[in-house]
């Protein structure tokens, strides 16, 4: 059923594609971009529901709400989907688009697997996959050579007699930055095991992507390198990349203690005797962070729980939502 | 063990279970690889070569498998060259292993080429001859220094066939090309209609080169010359062929993947007779005393003897409970006995099956994990 509604098209578009343009690399560079552009109304309300969800967390009435009826899960359940119906919030609105996107990019991927057949076995099966209408002898075989690369092999690049895996390092690279772009700032003071396992999942991801590059044919880690390169692109035409602190190497929850406001430009400042991070407007009134009070009857509970604010990544993006003002 | 560390395992393990799901099964399907001696088989399948005997037990006895120690980066699925006292094979770790016939021991290997074994090296004098998923053709001296290579633009896979000085060569790139054994250099190339994923048949009676493929077409060639000789579709009714044709008593019998044999005149090509498919087909036709057998996908054999249009007898192969039971490997003949490798367990598993030529079963082979 999957392979024929999903994997057998995908093959066939990907296989005309190649026919198209003579080149298998080429096809495949084609064909991710073109998924990857059909999907990304699916992924952009994917990222903007998560973020409506990461927002909520920090959400004073939910926190309130969380220590009202936290020990009641069935009345917190129930206030937590009036507070979801409230704020306009489709609990599974990034469930969705993930699930609808997952066969996708499985498809996607398994097409470029089965295009690239390297014994006769899977020759076989991609001959048997191919659509009557298309002139399989036109099509097969196809020429696996990209660059310097054999996309049916794994990839090396040699140079004065040392294979150097170039594409397995570049895939190393934009998993990384990839990875970075996609972990939502944690509003935790990193020692909670969120924080520690999106560490870990930050640095481990990029190595494994990049084992599996260095092992499996070149094909394969040229279509990870070109997912990785579009989904950064997307995030940052949503403007959710921040570069400056792309490649900081520390806690992942960690950020500048002085971030800029939205209108102002001004850094904002921590209110030494609350705690609570402030920040100038160009109007000259100050805005709580939402983060730290919502509104003015919470203001006066909230300061006299108020911690200092920890630095915290979070700051940095969460600069373009409007703030209340006292 | 510190928090900390526990949480960076789950991780790693989840990453892993999670590209290795994307990655699932065997990383390249291939089907098993099978040659035969009188005394012993020897079959290439996933991470081993196994070394079976005992022919005359109903269950075969495990000699020996290389390597013992699996390596998952090195399947292993080119037939064997039985050279010998040696047993020369190559894997997907780029290694030809040259090994002991008694032992299994590695003797020495040769790791001159960039890319997987998937065809078997041939013997030619004082050369071993095979190609390689590099698109090279490796000529090897017993030395083990290379006496020359030639390249072309696909990855080779099938055997070459070597006679009257010149080394004969089926072609992904719809080519049937011709060596000079001595050089590697061309001596001639004919196009054909489609790609070859077989080796081409030769004929000492008819000096005549046979090969099909994916152009749904068979063709004859002169072996000396390179000269086309025929080509024929068998009227439209032939599909693509992925086995080597045989000959037997005077006819060219071809599979076809729709399961179709068909039989045709070795000097003119016309269409002989037909016998009408009955399953799925990859693997090519076995040539038997006074016959054809010919197995289905499905695990199906068939014997046709004699000239005779229906089949003489028909086997299931089956093992034990085993219900997904696959051959795509063409079978070969050894000592009055036809040895058909299927696979099973998804794939994970090889089963060898000998038969004699009435079609009764005598022995089956499996390894153990």
């Amino acid at each position: 059923m999957f392979e024929t509604l999903i994997v057998q098209p995908f093959t066939n578009i990907l296989l005309m594609i190649t026919m198209v343009v003579k080149n298998f690399g080429v096809a495949i560079i084609l064909f991710t971009v073109l998924i990857k552009l059909l999907t990304y109304p699916l992924q952009r309300s994917q990222i903007k529901s998560t973020q409506k969800m990461q927002d909520l967390q920090n959400d004073p009435r939910f926190k309130k709400m969380k220590e009202k009826y936290g020990d009641d899960k069935e009345r917190f359940a129930q206030e937590q989907m009036k507070l979801y119906k409230e704020l306009g919030i489709n609990p599974f609105g990034s469930c969705l688009p993930t699930l609808i996107q997952f066969p996708i990019i499985i498809g996607l991927y398994q097409a470029i697997m089965k295009a690239m057949a390297t014994t006769p076995f899977e020759l076989l099966n991609l001959e048997r996959l191919v659509y009557p209408f298309l002139d399989v002898n036109k099509i097969l075989p196809i020429q696996n050579q990209f660059l310097w690369m054999d996309l049916g092999q794994p990839e090396r690049l040699n140079i004065f007699g040392i294979g150097i895996p170039v594409l397995t390092i570049l895939v190393v690279l934009t998993s990384f930055v990839q990875s970075k772009v996609m972990t939502p700032p944690s509003s935790g003071d990193g020692t909670d095991q969120a924080a520690a396992m999106t560490k870990s999942m930050n640095l481990y991801m990029p190595l494994m992507m990049g084992y599996f590059a260095y092992s499996l044919a070149a094909g394969l880690a040229l279509y990870f390198l070109v997912t990785n390169l579009i989904t950064i692109a997307q995030y940052a035409m949503m403007g959710r990349v921040d570069w400056s602190k792309m490649f900081s190497f520390g806690s992942n929850t960690a950020a500048p203690s002085v971030v800029r406001g939205p209108s102002s430009g001004k850094p904002s400042q921590v209110d030494k005797s609350s705690g609570i991070r402030i920040i100038e407007t160009t109007g000259g009134g100050k805005n709580y962070d939402a983060d730290d009070v919502s509104s003015a009857s919470d203001a006066k509970n909230v300061e006299s729980e108020a911690k200092p604010v920890k630095p915290s990544a979070r700051s940095a993006t969460k600069m373009q939502r409007p703030k209340r003002k006292r | 063990m510190k928090k900390k560390s526990l949480i960076k395992i789950f991780v790693l393990l989840l990453a892993a279970g999670i590209l290795s799901a994307c990655a699932a099964g065997p990383r390249v399907a291939t089907i098993p690889g099978i040659t035969a001696t009188a005394e012993a088989v020897y079959v290439s399948y996933g991470p081993h070569i196994y070394k079976a005997t005992g022919f005359e037990a109903e269950k075969l006895t495990e000699a020996w498998r290389f390597p013992v120690k699996p390596n998952v980066n090195a399947q292993i699925n080119a037939p064997a060259l039985i050279d010998g006292e040696r047993v020369i094979v190559g894997d997907f770790a780029k290694v030809l292993h040259v090994l002991d016939d008694k032992t299994g021991a590695e003797t020495t290997n040769f790791t001159g080429a960039t890319g997987w074994y998937q065809a078997q090296a041939v013997r030619d004098g004082d050369l071993v001859i095979v190609p390689n998923n590099d698109k090279k053709i490796y000529a090897i001296k017993d030395s083990g220094e290379i006496a020359w290579t030639y390249e072309t633009k696909y990855a080779y896979l099938d055997n070459v066939v070597v006679d009257n000085g010149l080394v004969y060569v089926a072609q992904q790139d719809k080519k049937l090309v011709a060596l000079d054994q001595t050089s590697g250099t061309e001596k001639w190339s004919v196009d054909f209609t489609g790609a070859l994923p077989s080796a081409p048949l030769y004929d000492p009676d008819t000096k005549a080169l046979y090969a099909g493929g994916l152009g749904r077409s068979v063709s004859a060639v002169d072996a000396i010359t390179g000269k086309l000789l025929w080509t024929s579709n068998a009227d439209g009714r032939l599909a693509s062929i992925w086995g080597t044709p045989v000959m037997v008593d005077g006819n060219l019998i071809v599979s076809d993947e729709k399961g179709q044999l068909i039989a045709f005149d070795p000097k003119t090509g016309a269409v002989r007779w037909n016998i009408e498919g009955s399953g799925k087909t990859m693997a090519g036709p076995l040539a038997i005393p006074g016959g054809v057998v010919v197995v289905t996908e499905d695990g199906t054999a068939k014997a046709y003897k004699d000239g005779a249009l229906k089949p003489t007898w028909t086997q299931s192969i089956s093992y034990e409970d085993k219900k997904d039971i696959r051959v795509f490997t063409t079978p070969i003949l050894a000592d009055d006995t036809v040895i058909i490798a299927a696979q099973m367990d998804r794939n994970a598993n090889v089963l060898l099956v000998g038969f004699d030529l009435n079609g009764n079963q005598q022995w089956t082979f499996s390894p153990q994990k």
